[in-house]
Protein backbone atom coordinates (compact mmCIF):
# COMPACT_ATOMS: atom_id res chain seq x y z
CA UNK A 1 0.00 0.00 0.00
CA UNK A 2 1.28 3.13 -0.67
CA UNK A 3 2.68 5.61 1.93
CA UNK A 4 0.65 8.56 1.77
CA UNK A 5 -2.55 6.38 1.44
CA UNK A 6 -1.66 4.69 4.73
CA UNK A 7 -1.08 8.08 6.45
CA UNK A 8 -4.73 8.97 4.93
CA UNK A 9 -6.16 6.13 6.83
CA UNK A 10 -4.12 7.09 9.52
CA UNK A 11 -5.71 10.55 9.65
CA UNK A 12 -8.78 9.72 9.33
CA UNK A 13 -8.51 6.82 12.20
CA UNK A 14 -7.69 9.54 14.42
CA UNK A 15 -10.31 12.36 13.31
CA UNK A 16 -12.87 9.38 14.05
CA UNK A 17 -11.17 8.34 17.24
CA UNK A 18 -11.02 12.16 18.69
CA UNK A 19 -14.43 12.24 17.78
CA UNK A 20 -16.36 9.01 19.67
CA UNK A 21 -17.95 11.89 21.98
CA UNK A 22 -20.82 11.37 18.97
CA UNK A 23 -21.17 8.38 20.00
CA UNK A 24 -21.00 8.70 23.76
CA UNK A 25 -17.44 8.13 24.27
CA UNK A 26 -15.68 10.31 26.08
CA UNK A 27 -12.03 9.75 28.02
CA UNK A 28 -10.03 11.63 30.69
CA UNK A 29 -6.91 11.46 28.40
CA UNK A 30 -5.62 14.46 26.91
CA UNK A 31 -5.32 14.59 22.53
CA UNK A 32 -1.40 14.22 21.89
CA UNK A 33 -2.72 17.02 18.94
CA UNK A 34 -4.23 19.91 18.17
CA UNK A 35 -8.01 19.61 18.84
CA UNK A 36 -10.70 20.73 20.94
CA UNK A 37 -12.88 19.49 24.02
CA UNK A 38 -15.18 21.97 22.95
CA UNK A 39 -16.16 20.26 20.18
CA UNK A 40 -19.70 18.46 20.98
CA UNK A 41 -18.31 15.12 19.92
CA UNK A 42 -14.78 15.45 21.48
CA UNK A 43 -13.46 12.32 22.99
CA UNK A 44 -10.37 13.90 25.60
CA UNK A 45 -9.27 17.20 26.73
CA UNK A 46 -7.11 19.32 24.74
CA UNK A 47 -3.69 19.45 26.22
CA UNK A 48 -3.00 23.57 26.10
CA UNK A 49 -6.47 23.80 27.99
CA UNK A 50 -5.12 21.37 30.97
CA UNK A 51 -1.32 23.28 31.03
CA UNK A 52 -3.55 26.77 31.27
CA UNK A 53 -5.72 25.52 33.95
CA UNK A 54 -2.94 23.95 36.10
CA UNK A 55 -1.20 27.44 36.06
CA UNK A 56 -4.20 29.82 35.90
CA UNK A 57 -3.40 33.02 37.72
CA UNK A 58 -0.92 31.37 40.19
CA UNK A 59 1.26 35.06 39.93
CA UNK A 60 -1.83 36.85 39.83
CA UNK A 61 -1.75 39.44 42.86
CA UNK A 62 -5.64 40.30 42.63
CA UNK A 63 -7.08 36.60 42.36
CA UNK A 64 -4.46 33.99 42.63
CA UNK A 65 -5.37 30.94 41.15
CA UNK A 66 -4.74 27.10 42.10
CA UNK A 67 -1.68 25.54 41.34
CA UNK A 68 -2.82 21.90 39.91
CA UNK A 69 0.73 19.82 39.00
CA UNK A 70 -1.50 17.03 37.81
CA UNK A 71 -3.38 18.91 34.93
CA UNK A 72 0.56 20.32 34.32
CA UNK A 73 2.24 16.77 34.71
CA UNK A 74 -0.38 14.58 32.63
CA UNK A 75 -0.52 16.21 28.53
CA UNK A 76 3.53 16.92 29.64
CA UNK A 77 4.47 13.25 30.23
CA UNK A 78 1.26 11.97 26.79
CA UNK A 79 3.04 14.60 24.97
CA UNK A 80 6.37 13.76 26.37
CA UNK A 81 6.09 9.97 25.53
CA UNK A 82 4.58 10.53 22.01
CA UNK A 83 7.25 12.62 21.43
CA UNK A 84 9.96 10.35 22.28
CA UNK A 85 8.70 7.51 20.08
CA UNK A 86 7.54 9.73 17.08
CA UNK A 87 8.98 13.46 17.48
CA UNK A 88 6.03 15.26 15.32
CA UNK A 89 4.92 12.03 13.19
CA UNK A 90 1.81 13.30 15.49
CA UNK A 91 1.43 16.06 13.39
CA UNK A 92 1.98 14.38 9.84
CA UNK A 93 0.00 11.05 10.76
CA UNK A 94 -2.87 11.97 13.55
CA UNK A 95 -3.57 15.77 13.83
CA UNK A 96 -6.97 16.66 12.47
CA UNK A 97 -5.96 19.93 11.78
CA UNK A 98 -3.01 18.42 9.79
CA UNK A 99 -5.89 16.36 7.84
CA UNK A 100 -7.43 19.53 6.99
CA UNK A 101 -3.78 20.92 5.93
CA UNK A 102 -3.56 18.54 4.04
CA UNK A 103 -6.96 18.84 1.61
CA UNK A 104 -6.05 22.72 1.51
CA UNK A 105 -2.04 22.45 0.93
CA UNK A 106 -3.35 21.21 -2.55
CA UNK A 107 -5.25 24.53 -3.19
CA UNK A 108 -2.49 26.22 -1.60
CA UNK A 109 -0.08 24.86 -4.26
CA UNK A 110 -2.40 25.85 -7.17
CA UNK A 111 -2.11 29.61 -5.67
CA UNK A 112 1.26 29.69 -5.65
CA UNK A 113 1.82 28.65 -9.39
CA UNK A 114 -0.73 31.94 -9.86
CA UNK A 115 0.97 34.47 -7.22
CA UNK A 116 4.75 33.04 -7.50
CA UNK A 117 5.33 36.00 -4.41
CA UNK A 118 4.01 33.27 -1.99
CA UNK A 119 7.27 30.92 -2.83
CA UNK A 120 9.20 33.30 -2.92
CA UNK A 121 7.87 34.75 0.54
CA UNK A 122 8.50 30.99 1.55
CA UNK A 123 11.78 30.97 0.45
CA UNK A 124 12.96 34.35 2.21
CA UNK A 125 14.61 35.00 6.01
CA UNK A 126 11.13 36.02 6.91
CA UNK A 127 9.75 32.89 6.96
CA UNK A 128 12.36 31.25 8.72
CA UNK A 129 12.06 34.24 11.68
CA UNK A 130 7.86 33.11 11.42
CA UNK A 131 8.96 29.61 11.94
CA UNK A 132 9.73 30.76 16.36
CA UNK A 133 6.29 32.53 16.44
CA UNK A 134 4.44 29.33 17.40
CA UNK A 135 7.22 28.36 20.12
CA UNK A 136 6.80 32.53 21.58
CA UNK A 137 2.91 31.34 21.52
CA UNK A 138 3.33 28.50 23.24
CA UNK A 139 5.56 30.16 26.09
CA UNK A 140 3.99 33.73 26.11
CA UNK A 141 -0.03 32.08 25.83
CA UNK A 142 0.03 28.76 27.09
CA UNK A 143 1.84 29.32 29.91
CA UNK A 144 2.77 33.30 30.82
CA UNK A 145 -0.12 35.42 30.45
CA UNK A 146 -2.35 32.69 31.86
CA UNK A 147 -0.50 32.23 34.59
CA UNK A 148 -0.09 36.01 35.32
CA UNK A 149 -3.18 37.83 33.66
CA UNK A 150 -5.67 35.21 33.45
CA UNK A 151 -6.77 35.27 29.57
CA UNK A 152 -6.08 32.49 27.78
CA UNK A 153 -5.21 30.85 24.26
CA UNK A 154 -8.08 29.00 24.42
CA UNK A 155 -10.30 31.93 24.28
CA UNK A 156 -9.32 33.06 20.69
CA UNK A 157 -8.13 29.84 19.64
CA UNK A 158 -9.22 29.00 15.99
CA UNK A 159 -9.46 25.08 17.04
CA UNK A 160 -12.08 26.11 19.23
CA UNK A 161 -14.43 28.15 16.80
CA UNK A 162 -13.83 26.07 13.67
CA UNK A 163 -14.70 22.59 15.98
CA UNK A 164 -16.18 24.02 18.97
CA UNK A 165 -18.27 27.25 18.58
CA UNK A 166 -19.54 26.23 14.88
CA UNK A 167 -21.12 23.00 15.80
CA UNK A 168 -22.63 24.32 18.82
CA UNK A 169 -24.16 26.95 17.27
CA UNK A 170 -25.07 24.80 14.36
CA UNK A 171 -26.25 21.89 16.54
CA UNK A 172 -28.05 24.25 18.81
CA UNK A 173 -30.02 27.05 16.10
CA UNK A 174 -31.07 30.53 18.12
CA UNK A 175 -30.18 28.57 21.39
CA UNK A 176 -26.43 30.68 21.92
CA UNK A 177 -25.25 34.39 21.62
CA UNK A 178 -21.93 35.30 20.94
CA UNK A 179 -19.53 36.02 24.16
CA UNK A 180 -16.76 38.46 24.81
CA UNK A 181 -13.83 37.05 22.60
CA UNK A 182 -16.47 35.52 20.30
CA UNK A 183 -15.32 38.23 17.44
CA UNK A 184 -12.26 38.20 18.08
CA UNK A 185 -12.17 34.36 17.55
CA UNK A 186 -13.53 34.83 14.47
CA UNK A 187 -11.12 37.35 12.70
CA UNK A 188 -8.59 34.74 14.05
CA UNK A 189 -10.24 31.56 12.05
CA UNK A 190 -10.81 33.80 8.91
CA UNK A 191 -7.30 34.84 8.90
CA UNK A 192 -6.43 31.11 9.95
CA UNK A 193 -8.37 30.34 6.95
CA UNK A 194 -6.43 32.55 4.57
CA UNK A 195 -3.13 31.14 6.11
CA UNK A 196 -3.74 27.58 5.46
CA UNK A 197 -4.96 28.40 2.11
CA UNK A 198 -2.14 30.27 0.99
CA UNK A 199 0.94 28.50 2.24
CA UNK A 200 0.85 25.12 2.76
CA UNK A 201 0.97 23.95 6.81
CA UNK A 202 0.99 27.61 7.55
CA UNK A 203 -0.50 26.55 10.82
CA UNK A 204 1.69 24.03 11.31
CA UNK A 205 5.37 25.88 10.43
CA UNK A 206 4.33 29.51 12.13
CA UNK A 207 1.56 29.20 14.85
CA UNK A 208 0.66 25.54 15.84
CA UNK A 209 1.90 25.62 20.51
CA UNK A 210 1.67 21.82 19.99
CA UNK A 211 3.68 21.81 17.33
CA UNK A 212 6.28 24.14 18.64
CA UNK A 213 5.95 21.43 22.06
CA UNK A 214 6.78 18.33 20.10
CA UNK A 215 9.97 19.71 17.36
CA UNK A 216 12.49 19.48 19.77
CA UNK A 217 11.16 15.99 20.55
CA UNK A 218 12.69 15.30 16.82
CA UNK A 219 15.85 15.90 17.72
CA UNK A 220 15.63 13.12 20.07
CA UNK A 221 12.62 10.78 18.79
CA UNK A 222 13.45 7.11 18.28
CA UNK A 223 12.21 7.49 14.55
CA UNK A 224 13.20 10.28 12.34
CA UNK A 225 13.48 10.53 8.35
CA UNK A 226 16.96 9.64 6.98
CA UNK A 227 18.92 10.71 3.84
CA UNK A 228 21.70 8.48 2.62
CA UNK A 229 23.57 11.96 1.58
CA UNK A 230 26.55 10.02 -0.86
CA UNK A 231 23.32 8.44 -3.23
CA UNK A 232 21.53 11.34 -3.35
CA UNK A 233 21.06 13.16 -6.68
CA UNK A 234 20.25 16.48 -5.31
CA UNK A 235 17.22 16.90 -7.57
CA UNK A 236 15.41 18.58 -4.84
CA UNK A 237 12.11 16.48 -5.72
CA UNK A 238 11.76 15.78 -2.06
CA UNK A 239 12.41 19.71 -1.10
CA UNK A 240 10.01 20.55 -3.63
CA UNK A 241 7.26 18.07 -2.45
CA UNK A 242 7.93 18.74 1.16
CA UNK A 243 4.49 20.47 3.09
CA UNK A 244 6.79 22.49 5.83
CA UNK A 245 9.27 24.03 3.28
CA UNK A 246 12.14 21.94 4.43
CA UNK A 247 15.65 21.70 2.27
CA UNK A 248 15.34 17.78 2.86
CA UNK A 249 18.63 16.64 0.76
CA UNK A 250 20.48 18.45 3.89
CA UNK A 251 18.05 18.12 6.88
CA UNK A 252 18.67 15.84 9.77
CA UNK A 253 16.58 15.59 12.82
CA UNK A 254 14.85 18.71 11.67
CA UNK A 255 12.08 20.13 13.90
CA UNK A 256 10.14 21.09 11.24
CA UNK A 257 9.83 17.91 9.54
CA UNK A 258 6.53 15.69 10.31
CA UNK A 259 7.14 12.61 9.22
CA UNK A 260 4.87 12.83 6.14
CA UNK A 261 6.94 10.71 4.69
CA UNK A 262 6.31 12.73 1.26
CA UNK A 263 10.06 13.01 0.75
CA UNK A 264 10.34 9.22 0.82
CA UNK A 265 7.26 9.03 -1.70
CA UNK A 266 9.17 11.19 -4.16
CA UNK A 267 12.69 10.60 -3.86
CA UNK A 268 13.43 8.08 -7.23
CA UNK A 269 16.64 6.82 -5.79
CA UNK A 270 14.98 6.00 -2.82
CA UNK A 271 17.61 7.47 -0.65
CA UNK A 272 15.29 8.81 2.12
CA UNK A 273 13.89 6.21 4.60
CA UNK A 274 12.15 6.56 7.94
CA UNK A 275 15.06 5.15 10.40
CA UNK A 276 14.33 3.86 14.08
CA UNK A 277 16.65 4.94 16.62
CA UNK B 1 27.86 6.70 20.79
CA UNK B 2 25.20 5.32 18.93
CA UNK B 3 24.28 2.72 21.36
CA UNK B 4 24.57 5.89 24.28
CA UNK B 5 21.89 7.67 22.46
CA UNK B 6 19.75 4.49 21.97
CA UNK B 7 19.66 4.00 25.62
CA UNK B 8 19.25 7.45 26.42
CA UNK B 9 16.34 6.96 24.39
CA UNK B 10 15.13 4.10 26.05
CA UNK B 11 15.25 5.36 29.30
CA UNK B 12 13.79 8.53 29.01
CA UNK B 13 10.68 6.77 26.85
CA UNK B 14 10.75 4.43 29.99
CA UNK B 15 10.68 7.33 32.71
CA UNK B 16 7.98 9.15 30.95
CA UNK B 17 5.63 6.00 30.02
CA UNK B 18 6.05 4.70 33.66
CA UNK B 19 4.89 8.09 35.28
CA UNK B 20 2.23 8.74 33.03
CA UNK B 21 1.12 4.71 33.73
CA UNK B 22 1.63 5.45 37.49
CA UNK B 23 -0.20 9.08 36.96
CA UNK B 24 -3.57 7.41 35.22
CA UNK B 25 -3.02 4.63 38.05
CA UNK B 26 -2.50 6.30 41.23
CA UNK B 27 -3.63 10.39 40.65
CA UNK B 28 -7.07 10.41 39.81
CA UNK B 29 -5.64 12.89 37.10
CA UNK B 30 -7.75 10.75 34.38
CA UNK B 31 -11.41 11.39 36.40
CA UNK B 32 -9.77 15.02 37.51
CA UNK B 33 -9.56 15.86 33.08
CA UNK B 34 -12.69 14.04 32.73
CA UNK B 35 -14.72 15.84 35.07
CA UNK B 36 -13.14 19.39 35.06
CA UNK B 37 -12.24 19.55 31.13
CA UNK B 38 -14.30 16.66 28.67
CA UNK B 39 -17.44 16.89 30.65
CA UNK B 40 -17.49 21.02 31.55
CA UNK B 41 -18.38 22.86 28.23
CA UNK B 42 -16.31 25.94 28.56
CA UNK B 43 -18.48 28.49 27.57
CA UNK B 44 -15.23 30.76 27.09
CA UNK B 45 -13.77 27.96 24.85
CA UNK B 46 -16.77 28.23 22.61
CA UNK B 47 -16.88 31.99 22.83
CA UNK B 48 -21.01 31.57 23.58
CA UNK B 49 -23.34 31.89 25.94
CA UNK B 50 -26.67 30.66 26.19
CA UNK B 51 -29.33 32.88 24.39
CA UNK B 52 -32.03 32.16 26.59
CA UNK B 53 -33.71 34.22 29.65
CA UNK B 54 -34.45 32.48 33.03
CA UNK B 55 -36.60 29.80 32.50
CA UNK B 56 -38.76 28.55 35.92
CA UNK B 57 -39.86 25.11 35.69
CA UNK B 58 -41.73 22.24 38.21
CA UNK B 59 -39.91 19.03 36.74
CA UNK B 60 -36.33 18.75 37.20
CA UNK B 61 -34.08 18.54 34.36
CA UNK B 62 -33.18 14.81 34.42
CA UNK B 63 -36.16 13.75 36.57
CA UNK B 64 -34.45 13.33 40.20
CA UNK B 65 -35.61 14.74 43.02
CA UNK B 66 -34.09 18.13 44.57
CA UNK B 67 -31.70 17.66 46.84
CA UNK B 68 -32.02 17.67 50.40
CA UNK B 69 -30.00 20.69 51.24
CA UNK B 70 -32.10 21.91 49.18
CA UNK B 71 -35.43 21.15 50.42
CA UNK B 72 -34.13 21.78 54.01
CA UNK B 73 -33.58 25.36 53.40
CA UNK B 74 -36.32 25.90 51.27
CA UNK B 75 -38.56 25.79 54.12
CA UNK B 76 -36.60 29.27 55.52
CA UNK B 77 -36.97 31.04 51.74
CA UNK B 78 -35.83 30.54 48.37
CA UNK B 79 -32.55 29.21 48.06
CA UNK B 80 -30.10 30.85 45.58
CA UNK B 81 -27.30 28.07 43.26
CA UNK B 82 -24.50 29.51 42.13
CA UNK B 83 -21.96 26.78 40.16
CA UNK B 84 -18.33 27.56 38.47
CA UNK B 85 -15.13 25.81 38.18
CA UNK B 86 -11.35 26.91 39.37
CA UNK B 87 -10.69 28.07 35.51
CA UNK B 88 -14.15 30.14 34.40
CA UNK B 89 -13.75 34.00 33.01
CA UNK B 90 -17.96 34.36 32.95
CA UNK B 91 -17.11 33.12 36.89
CA UNK B 92 -14.52 35.80 37.92
CA UNK B 93 -17.18 38.10 36.17
CA UNK B 94 -20.42 37.46 37.99
CA UNK B 95 -18.86 36.33 41.54
CA UNK B 96 -18.45 39.71 42.68
CA UNK B 97 -21.65 40.68 41.70
CA UNK B 98 -23.32 37.91 43.69
CA UNK B 99 -20.61 38.50 46.20
CA UNK B 100 -22.24 42.00 46.47
CA UNK B 101 -25.78 41.23 46.58
CA UNK B 102 -25.24 38.58 49.45
CA UNK B 103 -22.53 40.72 51.44
CA UNK B 104 -20.30 37.62 51.60
CA UNK B 105 -16.62 37.10 50.69
CA UNK B 106 -15.00 33.65 48.84
CA UNK B 107 -12.60 33.38 46.68
CA UNK B 108 -11.82 30.69 44.01
CA UNK B 109 -10.42 28.11 46.52
CA UNK B 110 -13.55 27.91 49.05
CA UNK B 111 -15.27 24.45 47.48
CA UNK B 112 -18.70 25.24 48.95
CA UNK B 113 -20.11 28.93 50.35
CA UNK B 114 -23.31 29.11 52.36
CA UNK B 115 -24.68 32.29 53.13
CA UNK B 116 -28.27 33.27 54.61
CA UNK B 117 -29.40 36.70 53.83
CA UNK B 118 -32.33 38.78 54.82
CA UNK B 119 -34.19 40.60 51.39
CA UNK B 120 -37.45 42.49 52.90
CA UNK B 121 -37.76 40.26 55.54
CA UNK B 122 -37.92 36.81 53.53
CA UNK B 123 -34.37 34.76 54.09
CA UNK B 124 -32.45 33.82 50.91
CA UNK B 125 -30.27 30.74 51.09
CA UNK B 126 -26.92 31.09 48.84
CA UNK B 127 -24.73 28.51 48.23
CA UNK B 128 -22.16 28.80 45.90
CA UNK B 129 -20.79 25.41 44.81
CA UNK B 130 -17.34 25.31 42.97
CA UNK B 131 -17.32 22.08 40.90
CA UNK B 132 -13.95 21.02 40.87
CA UNK B 133 -13.56 21.06 44.58
CA UNK B 134 -16.80 19.65 46.08
CA UNK B 135 -17.81 15.49 46.09
CA UNK B 136 -19.93 14.17 42.86
CA UNK B 137 -22.74 14.29 44.53
CA UNK B 138 -22.80 17.99 44.73
CA UNK B 139 -21.35 18.72 41.56
CA UNK B 140 -23.80 16.37 39.93
CA UNK B 141 -27.00 18.26 41.30
CA UNK B 142 -25.80 20.89 38.59
CA UNK B 143 -27.76 18.80 36.46
CA UNK B 144 -30.93 18.77 38.42
CA UNK B 145 -31.27 22.25 37.88
CA UNK B 146 -29.60 22.56 34.34
CA UNK B 147 -31.62 23.68 31.21
CA UNK B 148 -31.97 20.53 28.99
CA UNK B 149 -28.66 20.53 26.74
CA UNK B 150 -26.98 22.82 29.00
CA UNK B 151 -26.11 20.57 31.80
CA UNK B 152 -22.43 21.22 31.76
CA UNK B 153 -22.15 25.18 31.71
CA UNK B 154 -20.71 27.04 34.07
CA UNK B 155 -21.36 29.47 35.50
CA UNK B 156 -24.91 28.44 35.85
CA UNK B 157 -26.95 30.35 38.85
CA UNK B 158 -30.73 28.84 39.91
CA UNK B 159 -33.30 30.45 42.66
CA UNK B 160 -35.68 27.68 43.56
CA UNK B 161 -38.73 28.78 45.47
CA UNK B 162 -42.23 27.32 45.57
CA UNK B 163 -45.49 27.98 43.14
CA UNK B 164 -48.69 26.36 43.01
CA UNK B 165 -48.10 23.39 40.96
CA UNK B 166 -51.61 22.90 38.77
CA UNK B 167 -50.73 19.47 37.34
CA UNK B 168 -50.55 18.19 41.18
CA UNK B 169 -52.75 20.46 42.83
CA UNK B 170 -50.10 21.41 45.19
CA UNK B 171 -47.41 23.67 46.25
CA UNK B 172 -44.17 22.18 45.28
CA UNK B 173 -40.79 23.65 44.38
CA UNK B 174 -40.25 25.59 41.80
CA UNK B 175 -36.95 27.06 39.83
CA UNK B 176 -35.55 29.07 37.22
CA UNK B 177 -31.94 29.05 35.67
CA UNK B 178 -29.70 31.14 34.36
CA UNK B 179 -26.16 30.98 32.96
CA UNK B 180 -22.97 32.63 31.69
CA UNK B 181 -22.91 36.89 32.28
CA UNK B 182 -27.32 36.82 31.86
CA UNK B 183 -26.53 38.56 28.23
CA UNK B 184 -25.45 41.32 30.25
CA UNK B 185 -22.22 43.54 29.27
CA UNK B 186 -22.19 45.53 32.61
CA UNK B 187 -21.95 44.66 36.56
CA UNK B 188 -24.88 47.13 36.94
CA UNK B 189 -26.88 45.69 34.70
CA UNK B 190 -26.05 42.04 35.97
CA UNK B 191 -27.05 43.06 39.42
CA UNK B 192 -29.78 43.93 38.34
CA UNK B 193 -30.85 40.33 36.73
CA UNK B 194 -29.13 38.87 39.69
CA UNK B 195 -31.86 41.12 41.92
CA UNK B 196 -34.51 40.52 39.69
CA UNK B 197 -33.97 36.33 39.77
CA UNK B 198 -34.18 36.82 43.37
CA UNK B 199 -37.39 38.96 43.74
CA UNK B 200 -38.87 37.18 41.76
CA UNK B 201 -38.20 33.74 43.91
CA UNK B 202 -39.57 35.83 47.16
CA UNK B 203 -42.89 37.47 45.43
CA UNK B 204 -43.88 33.65 44.60
CA UNK B 205 -42.49 32.17 48.21
CA UNK B 206 -44.08 34.85 50.38
CA UNK B 207 -47.70 34.02 47.87
CA UNK B 208 -47.25 30.79 48.37
CA UNK B 209 -45.26 29.44 51.16
CA UNK B 210 -48.25 28.76 53.24
CA UNK B 211 -49.45 26.15 51.33
CA UNK B 212 -45.69 24.36 51.20
CA UNK B 213 -44.99 21.93 53.55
Amino acid sequence: MNLQFKRLIAQFFFFFTANLGAVGIKSGFCFPFFYCHACPASSAACPLRSFEISIYKVFNKEEPGIFNIKLLLFPLLILGTVGILSGRAICGWACPFGLLQRGTGKIARKIHKKLPILKRFQQSKVDRYLRYVKYVLLIFLIFLIPMFIGFMFTDVCPNGFLVGTIPTMILNPGGYVPATYFYIALVILVLFLILIFTIERGWCRYFCPLGAFLAPFNKVSMIHVAVEEKSCLHCNLCTDVCPMGIDVPNMYRDPECIYCGKCISACPKNVITFKRF
Amino acid sequence: MKKEFVAVQVVVLVVFSAALGGMIVFSGVYDEVYSNIVSVTCLSCIKLQPATNIKFSFDTNNGKAHPDFVIENLSNGPVFLAYRTIVCDFCDEMDPVLEEIFEVNYTVEDPLVVKTKEFNGTSVTFIHINKDLVSDDLKNTQAIYANKGQETLVPMFTVITVNYNRGKGKVTPYYGTAYGTLKKDTYEDRKAEVTKMIDDGIRLYNEFSAGYN
